[in-house]
């Protein structure tokens, strides 16, 4: 469904020029999970951030070719690309209570992704954003709603940023860090929720993390990336049982201890 | 987990309930509530019309209401009649004609007028039958009722500062969202722009504006030219200082989270960026409306601004430029204190707005 080709980007850092991300070939299918690990720094975050051209000025796509469902979307115009934000392929960020407007509730803001990519009309809106609240396991979204994003706990936070994810129907879901900042027990709620969801709504899921556990838990292929470059894929089971290439073995190792 | 529903608040009701105990503010509030109160139903409030004259009646001072007749008793409220005399330097004297009296009539019709430009009504508050006058609070060169014309003056005055803060804020924080939020270039030539126009000193800028308005202009061309031009002094200083908290503003997670929900980037810049620099904005717009009235007032005193008949608080201070008609007349001194009162109601009530707004302030002081 999304398959990335040769994607390269770069930053001019004073006089030279970096390479961030170089010739990254990475294929998501239809309902598949796809784990993109890696340590800081590795060009993880920037290759999902490419993907809907949100990179900051900075950084510039140099070559290569992002196909979604027979689209480049490197090449399409921004108005196109807001169409396609949010709405096809939309992300769930690492920290909610900063990818949340602290000034507005989340009703509200759920609301506006409904408002710009459906034909819901505003009572119709109130009663789709209990749905979703409901979908994704928030009890009272009665209450959720009319609250603002420093009054919920992490946890119903990051559910939240995923029920305004799902909002409008997305095939795809970048999820960049979806549970660093969750405890453990969160953490194993919200895989569940990922894999209740992919299999409800029929959706991928690109999921950025460090963290191969998990990866092992949630995704179907992994790749691992370091320096900017794809240095193993596979199946999740595969890599991670038979690594193949030096740093994923050294990023098995962290997580053991 | 029973008991009362939570309420939540969020920071401007917060806001303002520590700006409803704020008591010297509130009472600005009120204050501010009864000018333009008096300003906006200025016809129902005034005995006569801002161009009723009476030239015999020139300057003449405030006219005492009686609640005592004669005899020592309580009546209903009565003016007496005014007979106006010359001294021998040719100066007006006016002396009491006890055996003319003229009864204050309250809820009287009188000249037909609209409530709100709309309702039509002839209903005025008090009046007294002619040939007598009630100046209030005096009257002025051409005898006309220096109360009436300062409560209709309040309407040019009060409404100035409201509907040019209004324009220069909207042209202010657009301009400065758009160099914030998308920098570079764009930034680059709207901040240069900016700075053009706070080069130029206020005063002298107005003035050549106003030189470029056509000198046949009527009253309403005049006040809206007015405006526009204090609007287009204005917007400068606050674009810049919004330019700056966009700037910080952009890099916030939240703002990639809106492209990435597909927003458009004005969408994103007024939604999303511009709501956080509203208590900000709010506190820079009360404490700018006094510059906008003062700057009105200056112009019309100097002669600039809004013209005879009509009223405006400046054009009636420009009356009260000579000693003489200071020494003899002083109570035409009277808008300058409403200038005063409506700056200084601002004034508190922008400091008071702060103060609950700005959670940095509320360290200091008390707790």
């Amino acid at each position: 469904m999304l398959n990335i080709n040769g994607l390269t980007i770069k930053v001019a850092d004073g006089m030279d020029v970096k390479t961030l991300v170089a010739g990254v070939d990475l294929p998501i299918g239809e309902e598949r999970i796809v784990g993109l690990v890696g340590g800081s720094g590795s060009g993880k975050t920037t290759t999902g951030l490419a993907i809907l051209r949100l990179l900051s000025s900075q950084l510039n796509i140099t070559s290569g070719k992002i196909d979604f469902l027979g689209k480049d979307l490197l090449a399409c115009p921004e108005k196109e690309l807001r169409r396609i934000r949010g709405k096809d392929i939309s992300m769930v960020f690492q920290e909610p209570l900063n990818a949340f407007n602290p000034v507005f509730t989340i009703s509200q803001q759920i609301g506006e992704v409904l408002k710009y990519h459906t034909k819901l009309t505003r009572r119709q809106r109130k009663e789709r954003i209990e749905e979703l609240l409901n979908m994704v396991g928030i009890k009272d979204p009665v209450r959720v709603c009319r609250n603002y994003p420093h009054q919920l706990s992490g946890g119903m936070r990051q559910r939240a940023m995923i029920a305004q994810a799902i909002a409008a129907n997305p095939k795809l879901i970048i999820a960049d860090e979806p549970t660093s900042n969750l405890d453990v027990t969160l953490q194993a709620r919200i895989i569940e929720l990922f894999r209740s969801l992919r299999a409800d709504l029929k959706l991928s899921i690109l999921l950025i993390t460090h963290d191969l556990g998990l990866v092992a838990h949630l995704a179907d292929e992994v790749a691992v990336m370091q320096q900017g470059k794809i240095v193993e894929t596979g199946a999740t089971r595969q890599v991670l049982e038979n690594p193949s290439h030096a740093y994923t073995k050294k990023l098995m190792e962290v997580v053991k201890i | 987990m029973a008991g009362k529903p939570e309420k939540h608040y969020n920071q401007f009701q917060l806001a303002l309930k520590a700006f409803g105990r704020n008591r010297l503010a509130m009472a600005c509030f009120y204050v501010l509530i009864a000018l333009y109160g008096l300003a906006i139903f200025a016809d129902f409030f005034t005995p006569y019309s801002y161009d009723d004259e009476n030239r015999i009646y020139s300057y003449s001072p405030p006219t005492k209401i009686h609640i005592f007749n004669e005899q020592g008793h309580l009546t209903r409220p009565f003016v007496y009649g005014t007979k106006v005399t010359f001294d021998q330097y040719h100066r007006r004297m006016y002396e009491v004609k006890k055996d003319e009296r003229y009864p204050v009539r309250f809820l009287t019709p009188g000249q037909e007028y609209r409530i709100l430009g709309i309702v039509p009504s002839r209903i005025r508050l008090f009046s007294v039958d002619e040939p007598g006058r009630i100046y209030l609070w005096g009257a002025d060169s051409r005898g006309r009722d220096l109360y009436s014309r300062l409560i209709y003056g309040g309407r040019v005055s009060l409404s100035i500062g409201l509907i040019g803060v209004m324009i220069s804020f909207t042209i202010g924080l657009v301009i400065g969202g758009i160099a914030g939020y998308y920098g570079g270039k764009i930034d680059d030539m709207l901040m240069r722009i900016c700075e053009m126009f706070m080069m130029v000193p206020g005063f002298y800028l107005l003035l050549a504006l106003r030189a470029v308005v056509p000198a046949d202009f009527n009253s309403v061309q005049v006040y809206i030219a007015i405006i526009v031009i204090l609007s287009f002094i204005g917007w400068a200083e606050l674009a810049r200082i919004i330019r700056g908290m966009c700037l910080s503003l952009r890099e916030r997670d939240f703002v990639l989270a809106a492209r990435a929900m597909g927003l458009s980037d004005m969408a994103i810049i007024i939604k999303h960026i511009l709501p956080h620099t509203l208590s900000y904005s709010i506190i820079a717009i009360m404490l700018s409306i006094p510059g906008y009235i003062l700057a009105e007032s200056g112009l019309s005193l100097i002669g600039l601004g809004i013209q005879d008949p009509y009223a405006s608080w400046g054009n009636l201070l420009s009356e009260a430029m000579g000693i003489i008609q200071i020494k003899f007349a002083p109570w035409i001194l009277l808008p300058g204190f409403f200038i005063f009162l409506t700056v200084m109601c601002f004034n508190v009530i922008g400091d008071a707005l702060r103060d609950c707004l700005d959670p940095k302030f509320k360290m200091e002081g008390k707790v």
